[in-house]
């Protein structure tokens, strides 16, 4: 349950924060309710959320909680007869994670368009692990050898 | 016809028949020795703008002043089907390749959009840097006219501060050689090259020699820089790998075959300055052609009228 110093202050409410809106393609109401709940430890109701947004409706509430765990930001558990849901990463994750998103697009699509860009390894084909342990261990060889003859 | 059109479509014409001879000759010549012998990225550049360079040389500076020399002014000549259609595939050419470049350029600054504010004057030799949070490995030059240094945070934390100045050196002599002007001149050059698999094998060699020279370029003959920038390579390489898929979105994806290659020859003593060749030798070709041309403009003259008369 929310207590009273949780409630989301007008203030709060009023900051949308902008990187989301704007690459996540998210709705005000849906940031305001996920605000609110990485602003919390546990696991909210339809029912707890409502006491934080009194003016919004509580099918108005659980329509979009819903409409979040569809676009899979929320985990939900049963808790009795309703749900309880969770943010299924943190605010700096799920940036971090449509950054990305967006990185990989562009540069999905450089790949037929031929970005102008120069990068310092490409993508690597083979998933060559014991390649890279058998470079790395002649590296290390080499600086061992380099610091052997400073000695 | 009026002349002007006509000394038009002459120009894109022959541009179209040169080209398209010259993709052909470079094909024959990349199969049978080019392959082995173009060595630095100088010369795989030349060779791969050979078609479009060589038929615009061609173009401007023979057959159009021997058109011009030689052409009575008159307004009745019209012009065959063969030279329409020769002139329309230039047509096409060039307007694909301008396509292409814009297409390129624009990705770049979409990408640039996404990479966030620069720290100015972080990057190398005073250049901007940009810092993205983004998940995605990656340690770039991005843009052909105004290009920036983009290195992600997974970058630079992977990576010991010896190793991301390294790491800084390899993208600033990308700048200094400016790869990505020329990067930008290989994906629009205007012939069917581009259009077909060999377009695609030289780019890639190109890309590959260039990644090398700048290597080579950044650490010199500095052991304890080129170990430190092999580090980074092979660091890079590993996070490119991630614990499931690669990101074969990163651009065109290289075999770890490539990356190896590289440690392998940051590893070994520095080769010394390979001549590019192949370079020099177009470079004279291209100077001497038109001074060549000029004691046959009659016969180039006959030629061309020909050309304007086919299938008329």
């Amino acid at each position: 349950m929310l207590g009273n110093n949780q409630r989301v202050s007008p203030r709060t409410q009023g900051t949308v924060p902008h990187p989301l809106r704007s690459r996540a393609g998210l709705g005000p109401l849906e940031v305001r309710l996920l605000d609110i709940l990485w602003s919390r430890a546990d696991a909210a109701t339809v029912g707890d959320l409502q006491q934080a947004c009194p003016a919004l409706a509580y099918t108005t509430i659980m329509t979009t909680l819903d409409r979040l765990y569809r676009k899979r930001l929320l985990l939900r558990q049963r808790a009795g007869r309703a749900f309880a849901y969770r943010p299924r990463c943190s605010r700096d994750e799920l940036l971090s994670e449509l950054v990305s998103g967006h990185v990989t697009r562009l540069l999905g699509a450089s790949a037929e368009s031929h970005v102008v860009l120069s990068t310092l390894v490409r993508a690597v084909r083979d998933a060559d692990a014991a390649l890279l342990d058998e470079l790395e261990a002649l590296v290390r060889a080499e600086r061992s050898q380099l610091r052997g003859r400073g000695r | 016809m009026s002349a002007i059109v006509l000394v038009g479509l002459v120009v894109l014409a022959t541009f179209g028949l040169a080209s398209m001879a010259l993709s052909g000759l470079l094909a024959l010549v990349w199969r049978l020795a080019a392959r082995r012998r173009a060595d630095t990225s100088l010369d795989l550049l030349s060779l791969r703008l050979l078609p479009a360079a060589g038929a615009a040389l061609l173009a401007l500076a023979v057959v159009l002043p021997a058109f011009l020399s030689y052409e009575p002014p008159r307004e009745d000549e019209a012009a065959g089907p063969w030279l329409w259609m020769f002139a329309a595939f230039a047509a096409v050419c060039l307007a694909h390749g301008i396509w292409r470049g814009a297409r390129a350029c624009s990705a770049a600054r979409a990408l640039l959009g996404r990479c966030g504010p620069a720290a100015p004057g972080d990057g190398p030799h005073g250049h901007p840097l940009h810092l993205p949070q983004a998940g995605e490995p990656l340690a770039a030059v991005i843009g052909a006219w105004r290009p920036r240094v983009v290195v992600t945070e997974s970058v630079r934390a992977a990576c010991s501060p010896e190793e991301f100045s390294e790491v800084l050196a390899h993208e600033a002599a990308h700048l200094a050689s400016g790869d990505n002007l020329k990067l930008l001149l290989l994906t629009s050059a205007p012939d069917v090259l581009a259009w077909t698999p060999l377009g695609a094998d030289l780019l890639e060699h190109w890309r590959n020699a260039a990644e090398r020279e700048a290597d080579q370029r950044a650490t010199g003959a500095d052991r304890e820089r080129r170990l430190a920038l092999a580090s980074a390579l092979i660091k890079v390489a590993r996070l490119q790998q991630g614990p499931g898929e690669p990101h074969a979105a990163l651009g065109m994806p290289v075999a770890a075959d490539d990356v190896a290659g590289r440690v392998r020859g940051l590893l070994a003593p520095p080769a010394g300055a390979v001549r590019p060749a192949i370079a020099l030798a177009l470079a004279v070709c291209a100077l001497l052609l038109p001074l060549i041309a000029v004691p046959r403009y009659a016969l180039l003259h006959e030629l061309i009228e020909r050309l304007v008369a086919l299938g008329r």
